[in-house]
């Protein structure tokens, strides 16, 4: 039997820095998606994370409406400047436009605020009411700033992506200490790593995702079917995880 | 006929930087069994960083236990020349032993450093392949020099660079000489990658080599395999090439 790929890490959109051989568009993504054996993906757009979020939202609201087989993610930041919705407006937004899943850029190379309840605690406590997966790339948070967030909130699932193939020094005492936490796999590359971290916490915190259109589609989809784990396992890490996680969501 | 997939550029055993779940030769071989890797040519992560001696002892012990499986490539630290030239003298005594890696960042040095010019001339008299950890700009300088050198040394441009702009400079320098071929091991694996590489110096100079078990070969492969090449320049890339590199290294006579 065969199962789905949900792929929960990829984005789309123009970029400044182009990469020979890949691609910006989302005509190209689904094409790529169809190709590799990826039937859905959450995506959010390159201009909410290069450029400002709430211009980049409606960008991938607009994109997601003509392809049934991509979910929007919206990049957030706190609002206490009046450039971005309050969180009480926000939801509504999110509610009005289907959006289940959000990701901040908070380092201060990019979006550059902090995660502390003063800056970013009201945001993230309606995340947490609703359950709202925050995706976020371990070179945008670190690893003790990780670690304050899941303790504040032990209800909000944190997706940690693009972690690496050096990390589980890190990843598994952070995994063990927190059940809200989960890693995203297109470069958790350690040799043999899925196998050996599923062997300790589990594959339940374990979501499958390309990093496309940067990193590769196709490898990252030949990565888990070639897991050597019960088929009950890679079925969870391509796409059963982010479901749950998706359903569990409260708006 | 069936195709041979040999990984060209493989390490072994645990690191000092981070956890290998999967360290021994025992665990890489559970790995090549399961996606269908016949070889891997190995340099132990110990030799690189650490211990020269005990890093090639443990390439040596392995390439004798499992002859069919992995291919040897004695590390050549230059802070020991003296010492370099026994052991590789030895170590090359094994027929498993084919190739050698050299790791100029781990070491410390460049490749001009005068004390890697024994293993040039080594490498030159019995066309072996010379692994070289191929990051930055100034070692594809270094490789364009010595390959017009030594012209029947095979000089393999491990990681072909690293990124976009340094592979493309790595690409003119390898189509312009016979002895130079590039390897796919990176951790960044670009989309559209692969592709790319083949089209700027042709299947026949592109190397499938994955880290293991630094990294896991199995995204590496994956985007091999399901890339738009045609299925010879998948056979070349995948095994053929360097397959082709080890059979023309002549007999080591002492
Ligand atoms: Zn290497």
């Amino acid at each position: 039997m065969d199962y789905e790929f949900f792929d929960c890490n990829c984005s789309i959109g123009r970029t400044s820095i182009t990469h020979p051989g890949s691609f910006d568009s989302p005509e190209v993504l689904v094409n790529k998606m169809d190709q590799y054996g990826i039937s859905k993906a959450l995506v959010y757009h390159a201009v909410s994370r290069d450029h400002f979020p709430a211009e980049g939202n409606p960008l991938i609201d607009t994109i997601v409406r003509k392809y049934d087989n991509l979910q929007p993610v919206w990049v957030v930041m706190p609002h206490h400047t009046g450039e971005f919705p309050n969180p009480a407006v926000l939801i509504n937004e999110m509610q009005r436009k289907g959006v289940k899943a959000v990701r901040i850029f908070p380092s201060p190379q990019r979006q550059n605020y902090s995660l502390k309840k003063y800056s970013a605690g009201s945001l993230f406590d309606m995340l947490e009411a609703d359950r709202i997966p925050l995706f976020v790339d371990i070179d945008e948070i670190g690893w003790d700033n990780i670690d304050s967030l899941l303790s504040e909130y032990g209800n909000l699932p944190v997706i940690l992506c693009n972690t690496g193939y050096r990390a589980d020094r890190y990843i598994y005492p952070l995994m063990k200490a927190y059940g809200n936490l989960y890693i995203e796999t297109s470069r958790y590359l350690s040799h043999l790593g899925l196998e050996a971290l599923c062997s300790t916490i589990g594959s339940d915190r374990i979501l499958f995702g390309t990093s496309m259109p940067l990193y590769t589609g196709s490898g990252a989809v030949f990565y888990i079917r070639n897991l050597m784990l019960p088929e009950s396992d890679r079925r969870k890490i391509a796409s059963g995880n982010l479901e749950r996680l998706l359903a569990e969501v409260r708006l | 006929m069936k195709r041979r997939i040999v990984d060209c550029h493989c390490h072994l055993g645990s690191y000092f930087n981070f956890y290998v779940p999967g360290p021994t030769p025992e665990d890489m071989i559970r790995s090549m069994d399961n996606i269908g890797v016949e070889k891997s040519c190995i340099s132990p992560h110990m030799a690189l960083t650490s211990d020269i001696v005990g890093g090639n002892a443990f390439m040596l012990e392995t390439v004798k236990k499992y002859p069919d499986r992995f291919v040897g490539f004695f590390t050549y630290n230059p802070h020991f020349p003296e010492l370099m030239k026994k052991e590789m003298e030895n170590a090359f005594r094994v027929s498993g032993v084919k190739g050698i890696k050299i790791h100029q960042g781990t070491h410390g040095t460049n490749l001009m450093n005068s004390a890697y010019r024994y293993l040039y001339d080594f490498a030159n008299k019995y066309c072996l392949p010379v692994l070289i950890h191929t990051w930055d700009i100034q070692t594809i300088k270094e490789i364009e020099a010595l390959s017009a050198e030594y012209t029947d040394a095979v000089f393999i441009m491990g990681h072909f660079g690293a990124v976009p702009a340094n592979m493309k400079i790595a690409a003119s320098v390898i189509n312009s000489r016979n002895n130079i071929v590039g390897d796919t091991t990176v951790s960044m694996m670009f989309e559209g990658n692969i592709e790319w590489l083949t089209d700027l110096v042709g299947a026949e100079k592109v190397l499938y080599g994955t880290d293991m078990p630094f990294i896991d070969p199995r995204v590496c492969l994956g985007r091999i395999l399901a890339s738009d090449l045609p299925e010879a320049d998948l056979d070349r890339i995948l095994g053929e090439n360097i397959l082709r590199i080890l059979k023309g290294v002549r007999k080591y006579e002492i």
